[in-house]
């Protein structure tokens, strides 16, 4: 097999040859070293073998010695293929303008990929990165990533970072948008401190103004905590900016419900899959007109984008959309699967809450009633509080008088 | 009195190859075959004296070895070995 493959890439020359003396002509071959091989008769006076190209040119010389004609049957090899292609000037030619446009389009951005868009959509983001020279067509020479980002933050305020990193034809853009910043009053105003939530009070330290409640007292939303009007002994009233960080002990109980018989959905094996090609901004759905396949089921979306390396991507994409059946059936939940899934999902509720917030202690319950499981987690948290109310603007809350 | 014998320089050869241990048929030029597979690989033959698909004569050092057989091919040669595939009926060295 080894020898077959390397005789291809050499190249050999199938001949007949016919005389009365063709042994002796084998015979003179591997004398000097012309390497022959698949030697058959094909009749009385004549045989076929395989020689290489080199040793085909020197067995010529020998022929006519040994009384022998030869004839060439076949050429086989690379060589001889490679050599068929030299006078198709017109696939060179294709060949090199593909080449030279593949060349020139490799200057221009082909893709553009935006990540880590949360608030803001991405066609908000590209739109922007268009605005200041980068979309899909652009020279990346053109692009200088550092002003572009500097541009970019510079003209909005809802992006905290931005990176624009070009690799080729495919540019990468990853955001970071800003959080949603309290309402402050500015420093010279004078405002008070009040609280936003119920609890008692654990910690308390007033930097500015005039504490109005203690450690171990009740406060409900909207008491004042430290007072930005301070009065001397002399009777005299100064306003001020209050400043103060409290800690309240709070109390929370969350409860959740989930039925005890549920629906699951369950595949039935029978699946269907749709073929979409995406070149540019333009789908071309390669399936006739059928919104939905079954009645129940799972979709899965596959997309592959044509692409030499990681950064020379074509911005052509296939797409497939895989559609399995599924049908509903009726199932019991277990309590402890339950119970698991409720516990996590309130915990993540929480969490997901703005306030800084920390968890002393925490105990969870569950309990079955009416073919439903309830469950009740109630938790001992310590949480920031006090927010900066103008003077005089406190009447929506109401006051500790 | 003893008569003095001649020793030729085959029979020398194979003294010498006995005491040294060596292979015989290497200092001597004797042809070397391996039959199996459908095939038979020769060593050490002086050319081919006659070829068809049915019988294929190979001369080697003092004698023709004759290779009978149906749908014989020679699959490759050289200086030294040559390479015969197809059904081998028998093997006949001829003096």
């Amino acid at each position: 097999m080894l020898l077959k493959i390397l005789n291809y890439f050499r190249g050999s020359v199938r001949i007949e040859i016919t005389g009365a003396a063709v042994e002796r002509l084998l015979n003179i071959c591997a004398a000097h070293d012309i390497p022959f091989w698949d030697v058959v008769r094909v009749s009385p006076e004549s045989v076929c073998a395989s020689v290489s190209t080199d040793g085909f040119f020197r067995l010529r010389r020998w022929a006519g010695k040994s009384m022998c004609r030869i004839r060439v049957c076949g050429k086989r090899g690379l060589p001889f293929k490679t050599r068929r292609l030299f006078c198709r000037y017109a696939l060179w030619a294709g060949a090199l303008l593909c080449a030279a446009c593949i060349w020139v389009l490799s200057g221009f951005i082909w893709t553009i990929e935006v990540r880590g868009c949360e608030r803001m959509s991405q066609l908000e983001v590209l739109s922007m990165l268009a605005e200041n020279g980068l979309c899909t067509g652009a020279r990346t020479a053109a692009i200088d990533t550092v002003q572009l980002r500097n541009t970019v933050l510079l003209q909005t305020d809802r992006l905290a970072y931005i990176s624009v990193n070009v690799r080729g034809t495919h540019a990468e853009v990853t955001v970071r948008e800003k959080g949603e910043a309290p309402d402050m009053v500015p420093q010279d105003e004078p405002c008070d401190i009040v609280a936003d939530r119920a609890g008692v009070i654990a910690r308390l330290r007033v930097m500015n103004g005039t504490s109005k409640v203690q450690v171990g007292q009740v406060i409900m939303p909207g008491d004042v905590i430290a007072e930005g009007t301070m009065v001397s002994t002399q009777g005299e009233v100064r306003y001020v900016h209050a400043s103060a960080e409290a800690d309240v002990r709070t109390w929370h109980t969350y409860t959740c419900k989930m039925p005890a018989e549920a629906q699951r959905l369950d595949k039935t094996g029978k699946s269907k899959k749709r073929y979409a090609l995406i070149i540019g901004k333009r789908r071309i759905n390669l399936y006739f007109i059928e919104n939905a396949p079954f009645a129940c089921y799972y979709k899965s979306e596959r997309k592959e984008h044509f692409t030499v390396n990681e950064n020379f991507r074509f911005p052509i994409a296939w797409v497939t959309e895989l559609y399995e059946e599924a049908e509903t059936v009726p199932c019991e939940v277990d309590a402890e699967l339950a119970a698991a899934f409720m516990e996590e999902r309130m915990k993540s509720v929480w969490e997901s809450g703005e306030t800084k917030t920390e968890v002393v202690s925490c105990s969870f319950e569950l309990a079955e009633s009416a073919g439903a499981y309830v469950g009740i987690i109630k938790a001992e948290c310590i949480e920031t509080t006090g927010t900066e109310v103008p003077i005089g603007k406190n009447g929506e809350y109401g006051t500790n008088d | 009195m003893r008569e003095k014998r001649k020793i030729s320089f085959s029979e020398a050869v194979k003294m010498t190859a006995e005491l040294m241990d060596l292979p015989e048929d290497v200092l001597l030029g004797l042809p070397r075959l391996d039959i199996g597979g459908g095939e038979v690989l020769m060593e050490r033959h002086r050319g081919i004296i006659d070829y068809s698909e049915e019988c294929i004569k190979v001369a080697a050092k003092r004698q023709t070895v004759k290779i009978s057989g149906s749908g014989l091919e020679l699959v490759a040669m050289n200086k030294t070995q040559l390479r015969i595939r197809g059904e081998i009926a028998a093997v006949e060295f001829i003096r």
